[in-house]
């Protein structure tokens, strides 16, 4: 569909420069329309710049269907496409051309037909560093979904009391001569906004995909820095991490049981981010955050960390109430983890890939949450089961056994959305 | 040598120990692939080809460029070729296919591949190399060559080729509980040959030509 836009627009500039070249247009008309051609030929390459990483060798192009199955069962009826490059962090783009498309005089047919195939806005979902190159570190892609839905999922924060913070903050702010005032107000709601709505994301992120979210999001908070991940946009990546490992400790069974269960290892929150830096003191965290923002904004983050904690659990449930009422199944829950990693786990170490489930006679498709729960329960706690191919040098077969493993889940992701698409045609 | 019948190989198809089970997955339509009555299992085509380019080389020479290895890869342009879309073959064309079923063999199995003869008759030759060893998992490489004289439009999903499954004995006729282990293909999903000499052959090999 974003190629369909590109060849609309170039379309429409060919029709310019067709004008142009009519012999009964006065000069100065036919510069004008081939200035406007350049015009729209710059935005059609512009917009091919926006594609950039979408390629099969950016992002496997087994996944993409999958991952089209999350956005539809969450209801989200944007047009979206994924990429994979090497930008710093996880992204979702919402793109809106339709005041461009609109005001482009005399646009082709084609231009116009594209504009109107289109939902907009256009949502790009961008993957750093091709995920770290291994698949399952694309169990983040459900934070980003998350994104795309949080205007859906409606917390409450009236119950949870605010007077701490505001205490908080005031007391904060003396002690460096200022007071506090209605505009400091509206920057807590703008940060407590902002914060909310990242935990509303790890919420769907976490939701989707269990404790392969946890993996893939402390694997990407450690890897993009030494920092504690909190500012105005968000809030600190140790506190997002725990929230995430609570709600996969609660109930019973829960994830952090069945884990430990089926693999031997217990499921901690660091247990694949054990370098990630734990939040100092409110009081050494407030000197440090001054280094980075004005005095205000790191009083009102030191501030609210507590108040983000206590409103998390709302957060969690309502966002699961949204999961729910749009496709229950989609909430990867402890039974399944088990179903999965007892299915799974052993095979996989006999480079047998997770592509569907066998039970009592019925085979039925494994899904993409199950499979990236399987890869990572291979990656953390079963490298040292899978053999590694003859040929390989010393020291060579943590890195050979790691690539392996990335096939072999890819393998499982295509063959079970072949074996979904198949099931589909009735 | 004893072949598994159908009823045999859903069997296997769901032992429960993981070093007894055999793995052909996914199996899209179980009963018409492995029919009641015969002793094999259809699989279908796959995803994903690989045409041979025009060699750059004046010929396919393991042992040209001296001591540095042959890259086999370069001789191959990959193609990924969606459900609902097809790969046209010509005559006398040659490309490398893989089955859309994954398949494992437990230690005490062999099988061969087997075109279907529905193709053979418009002149699809599947495979050529149709043995595959106990221990081997993986995608089936299928070569493919149309004989024929009408290009054969392929798609993925089309069933293509057949298995044959055979016991494996140890020495003393009981099942075999061993597998070559470290196999070149073990675990693979790619198509592209590695090596066409295991390293000690081809150092020998590497020592004669130079001396």
């Amino acid at each position: 569909m974003w190629l369909d836009l590109v060849s609309g627009l170039v379309d429409t500039g060919r029709g310019y420069l067709a004008k142009a070249a009519d012999p009964a247009i006065a000069d100065a008309d036919a510069s004008l329309l081939i200035t406007d051609s350049e015009m729209i030929a710059n935005y059609a390459y512009s917009f091919l710049q926006w594609l950039h990483g979408t390629d099969a060798g950016q992002i496997p192009h087994q996944i993409v269907g999958p991952f089209q199955r999350w956005v539809d069962g969450l209801g989200i009826t944007n047009t979206i496409f994924f990429r994979a490059d090497h930008v710093a962090n996880y992204e979702l783009a919402r793109i809106d051309l339709r005041a461009l498309v609109n005001n482009v005089n005399d646009a082709s047919q084609t231009l116009i037909d594209a504009a109107a195939a289109v939902t907009w806005p256009f949502l790009r979902v961008t993957v750093p560093s091709q995920a770290m190159g291994m698949l399952p570190h694309f169990a983040i892609v459900g934070h980003e979904l998350g994104h795309a839905i949080q205007n859906e999922i409606k917390v409450d924060l009236s119950s949870i009391n605010s007077s701490a913070v505001i205490a908080e903050l005031t007391a904060r702010l003396a002690k460096e001569n200022i007071a506090i005032s209605a505009v400091h107000g509206m920057e807590t709601q703008k940060i407590l906004a902002s914060w909310v709505d990242e935990l509303k994301a790890d919420a769907i992120g976490c939701l989707l995909a269990g404790p392969a979210f946890l993996f893939a999001l402390g694997a990407f908070f450690e890897m993009s820095g030494g920092g504690y991940g909190i500012g105005p946009s968000h809030p600190p990546s140790e506190m997002r991490r725990r929230l995430v490992f609570d709600r996969l400790a609660q109930g019973t069974p829960n994830h952090v049981e069945v884990f430990n269960e089926q693999t031997g290892r217990d499921l901690t929150a660091d247990l694949n981010s054990p370098h990630l830096k734990p939040l100092p003191l409110p009081d050494d965290l407030y000197v440090e955050l001054k280094q980075q923002y004005n005095v205000e904004i790191a009083a009102i983050c030191v501030a609210l960390i507590p108040y983000a904690e206590a409103v998390a659990p709302l957060i969690f449930a309502e966002a699961e109430k949204v999961v729910r009422a749009a496709k229950p199944d989609m909430v990867y829950g402890a039974v399944r983890l088990r179903e999965d990693l007892k299915e799974h786990l052993e095979p996989l170490c006999h480079f047998v890939p997770p592509i569907e489930i066998r039970k009592d006679g019925i085979v039925r498709p494994a899904s993409l949450a199950g499979i990236l729960n399987v890869g990572w329960a291979g990656l953390l706690t079963q490298l040292d089961s899978i053999p590694a191919p003859a040929g390989v040098p010393i020291g060579s077969e943590l890195p050979v056994k790691m690539e392996k493993l990335h096939e072999l889940l890819l393998k499982a992701v295509e063959l079970s959305e072949a074996r979904t698409v198949w099931e589909e045609q009735v | 040598m004893t072949a598994l019948s159908s009823e045999a190989i859903r069997e296997r198809l769901n032992a429960d120990n993981i070093s007894k089970r055999l793995i052909v997955s996914p199996l899209l339509d179980e009963a018409s692939q492995a029919k009641p009555g015969q002793a094999a299992i259809d699989v279908r085509l796959g995803f994903d080809f690989c045409l041979v380019s025009p060699s750059r080389h004046g010929s396919i020479d393991e042992f040209g460029n001296g001591d540095t290895p042959l890259s086999l890869s370069t001789l191959y342009r990959r193609e990924f070729v969606p459900f609902g879309k097809n790969i046209v073959i010509h005559p006398h064309q040659f490309l490398l296919a893989q089955t859309l079923e994954y398949l494992r063999l437990p230690p005490d199995l062999m099988a061969y591949v087997v075109g279907r003869s529905t193709w053979g008759r418009l002149g699809l030759i599947v495979a050529t190399a149709v043995g595959i060893h106990p221990g081997f998992a993986g995608s089936l490489t299928l070569e493919l060559r149309n004989l024929g004289e009408t290009p054969l439009t392929l798609y993925p999903g089309q069933t293509v080729a057949q298995l044959f499954f055979h016991r494996v004995e140890n020495s003393k006729g009981e099942p075999s509980t061993e597998a070559a282990a470290h196999a070149q293909y073990t675990g693979t999903v790619d198509m592209i040959p590695r090596r066409l000499s295991d390293p000690l052959t081809a150092m020998k090999l590497r020592k004669l030509i130079s001396d």
